[in-house]
């Protein structure tokens, strides 16, 4: 990496370049600039001149705007090391305060150049969750400093491509692949900001899956295919319960585990959500589908569902993991290459499959995006890792973590049982709850924001 | 609830102008289905109106309910039987759906109006008072200002600053003297406290609109784009909003109310005239099939 200094005239040459009454470029040089060297000693400097990173100003030269990029341009030319970089972020925050209010949409195609030349669009946070919380703004991440927007990556990273699906974008009809949901789903989610509720069901039902009668076998499989479950009856009696219950208890979104639903159960779950029509609950409804086959090469394909009010699939998420750690029982799927941030008023929902979550290269690139409500169904026997990941996504993104977890056996002992809680971690110091999947425990996890 | 076939062909909503939400989303189904083009019309009229008196004082539930029952007409399968039937006048719901969204997303958040309410309201008028003042004030000059007891003081400002709406901080070349300025909650909820000037700007031209008065559409999206619009593209769909919202709703009489009726004899005069066109033109806009024919339950 080159060193600060340079990086440091490099930054102030391409902004003195700008057109200046355009902040968004400024914008993502400053971004870019401490995603490389990072927030280290400006932070350090943070805490010892004003004890928190809320307490860190903007920085306001008297100039009226764009006059005032200019001041700052001169004032940061004057500085160097520590203090050109305190300067910067406070002018990064600047930014991100009047982005917000000049220019509050910003469309998914456009981009602009970073300090490594690379392109990097800018995309609202819209987190609904973390503003609510008053322990939110935590160190050790821009995210503290920037609550309103983050500059993404537009070219794939390690070959993964970050899709932002935006919102309505004021009817912009020839931009629908751009967006998703209707209209009509999004001032939903947007009046639910009055009842946020999240519930996780983790199935009580111990699924009977065929395929693992094979590892009984004197030379088990090292992969299987979970693509049928023979106690689907009781399995579809349990979801319709809980959709009964989701509905009863006007839940936003219901999540149901990983490799748990297979398809003669899912054609139930959208029949029965047809049947409610688009103004019941829950509105959005999350479940991980057994395998299923691709069509491409005859490989499987693990999946998660997610259905919109009426039972419309909003969005289907390809898990972008393989599953086979060589002690368990793993799995041989064809992955997929795009992490999909659908943008709602509530906040960048982005639903992923268990191991996604933990998955080191992939947490790098979920850090990178502007995800901060992850939905993860997921069949592990342990969430430790999960937990720990949802921590550092708590730091990097200021997100919150719905992880509604299951094994394939029902727990035989205490210990058991805590390695396999379902859990939620929110974006605010003690926002984590779990949920044990003992019997006389309640058959689901429900987080509400208005506690 | 449902409209009587009078109703929807006498034009005669005046008595929803004061509904709920929930009435108008229960009716919008029908309207686009059955109301005859002039009801249609007249019912853009009563949204219209419904819309800028919500925008401007309603509170955050009602205005969100509005939007929800708005955008169930412009959505799925409603909205492409709309859009089928009138362009204009799904322009215009759309038009006042984004309004009603853009004021409903400015919404507080849910803890901050216990902190602002609590102490007799003293929360509030510290923010308040700190509110458009560009540099940060002494806490000392709160204190004398608002005539708040030291221990009182120190506890409003630990509730405020623990919810980000106020920072504290010692000055960066020394001094003793604390200061206090809006924190970044703060700043955001003392800019929702006023519409944002693009909406306002957009409140008073829907105003003329509905008043019959349609500024050229180039100025109306230059001067949205110039009062802070989210960005060019969106000023120029609000200004092709507006111009079919122009389109939509029906001419106001001399105090500026919508007409309660149109006479029946104009009624059926109009009818005729569609029956006419249509004969002539089976793709006539207004006249192409829809789920359920509304004709026939006019000339009933």
């Amino acid at each position: 990496m080159l060193p600060t200094e340079v990086l440091q005239s490099r930054l102030l040459e391409r902004l003195y370049a700008l057109d200046h009454e355009i902040p968004d470029q400024s914008f993502v040089l400053i971004w870019t600039y401490f995603d490389k060297i990072g927030l280290g000693h400006t932070e350090n400097e943070v805490r010892r001149l004003f004890k928190h990173p809320r307490n860190l100003p903007a920085y306001r030269p008297t100039e009226p705007w764009p006059g005032s990029h200019e001041a700052f341009l001169a004032d940061l030319a004057a500085l160097a090391g520590t203090q050109y970089d305190l300067l910067a972020l406070r002018w990064l925050i600047t930014l991100d305060q009047r982005l917000n209010g000049a220019s509050a949409d910003r469309f998914p195609d456009l981009f602009w150049p970073g300090l490594d030349d690379n392109g990097y669009k800018i995309r609202k946070r819209n987190n609904y969750i973390s503003s609510y919380s008053v322990e939110a703004r935590q160190g050790h991440s821009l995210a503290a400093y920037t609550p309103f927007h983050k500059a993404v990556p537009v070219e794939p990273v390690k070959g993964i491509s970050i899709d932002s699906r935006a919102q309505d974008n004021w009817g912009e009809t020839h931009r629908a692949q751009g967006n998703w949901g209707e209209t009509h789903l999004h001032r939903r989610l947007l009046a639910e900001r009055r009842r946020l509720q999240m519930m996780l069901w983790p199935l009580q039902t111990v699924l009977d899956y065929p395929a693992l009668d094979a590892l009984r076998l004197p030379e088990p499989p090292k992969c299987v295919r979970l693509d049928q479950v023979r106690n689907e009856p009781a399995l579809r009696t349990e979801v319709l319960q809980a959709l009964e219950t989701a509905a009863a208890k006007k839940v936003t979104m219901l999540i149901l585990p990983e490799l748990a639903i297979p398809s003669q159960t899912e054609a139930e779950i959208r029949r029965v959500l047809a049947s409610h029509g688009k103004n019941r609950h829950p509105i959005l409804t999350l479940f991980g589908c057994c395998h299923s086959p691709s069509g491409a090469g005859g490989r499987d394909v693990n999946e998660a569902v997610l259905l919109g009010p009426d039972g419309a699939v909003l969005h289907r998420h390809r898990k972008l993991t393989n599953f086979n750690d060589g002690i368990t029982v793993g799995e041989d799927v064809l992955t997929g290459d795009v992490l999909t941030v659908l943008e709602s008023p509530l906040g960048n929902l982005t639903p992923l499959i268990c191991l996604d979550l933990i998955n080191s290269p992939l947490s790098e690139i979920i850090r990178l995006s502007h995800a901060n409500l992850l939905a993860v169904p997921s069949l592990s026997p342990e969430t430790l890792a999960h937990r720990n990941a949802a921590k550092s996504f708590q730091v990097s993104n200021q997100a919150s973590t719905f992880v509604c977890n299951r094994w394939l056996t029902r727990p035989g002992s205490p210990e058991e049982e805590e390695k396999l809680t379902s859990f939620y971690q929110l974006a605010k110091k003690d926002g984590y709850r779990s949920h044990l999947p003992r019997p006389k425990d309640a058959d689901f996890l429900l987080f509400s924001l208005s506690g | 609830m449902r409209l009587t076939p009078s109703q929807l062909m006498h034009s005669s909503f005046s008595d929803l102008d004061e509904a709920p939400a929930e009435t108008i989303a229960l009716l919008v189904a029908q309207i686009i289905y059955e109301a005859s083009p002039a009801s249609l019309r007249t019912f853009t009229s009563l949204l219209l109106d419904r819309t800028l008196r919500l925008v401007r004082q309603g509170a955050r539930d009602e205005i969100l309910d509005e939007a929800l029952a708005v955008s169930s007409g412009i959505s799925g399968d409603l909205g492409q039987a709309l859009l089928r039937r009138s362009r204009e006048t799904f322009g215009a719901w759309a038009l006042l759906d984004q309004m009603l969204a853009e004021a409903g997303r400015r919404s507080d958040r849910a803890a901050v109006p216990s902190i602002l309410l609590g102490s007799r309201g003293r929360g509030q008028a510290i923010l308040e008072f700190l509110v458009g003042r560009e540099q940060p004030v002494p806490r000392s000059r709160i204190r004398e200002e608002l005539k708040l007891a030291e221990a009182q003081l120190s506890h409003l400002l630990r509730d405020l600053e623990e919810a980000d709406l106020i920072v504290r901080f010692r000055p960066e070349r020394g001094g003793r003297e604390v200061l206090v300025a809006l924190g970044p909650v703060g700043r955001e909820l003392a800019a929702k406290e006023m519409l944002p000037v693009w909406i306002e700007r957009l409140a008073a031209l829907l105003q003329r609109v509905a008043a019959g008065d349609l500024p050229d559409h180039v100025a109306m999206a230059r001067e949205l784009a110039e009062a802070g619009a989210p960005s060019r593209l969106a000023a120029e769909r609000l200004a092709t909003g507006l111009t079919q919202a122009a389109a939509a709703v029906v001419e106001r009489d001399a105090t500026g109310a919508v007409p309660s009726e149109i006479p029946i004899e104009r009624r059926r005069k109009q009818i005729q005239y569609i029956e006419q066109l249509e004969a002539k033109d089976p793709h006539y806009e207004y006249t192409r099939s829809l789920a359920q024919p509304p004709r026939t339950q006019w000339a009933s």
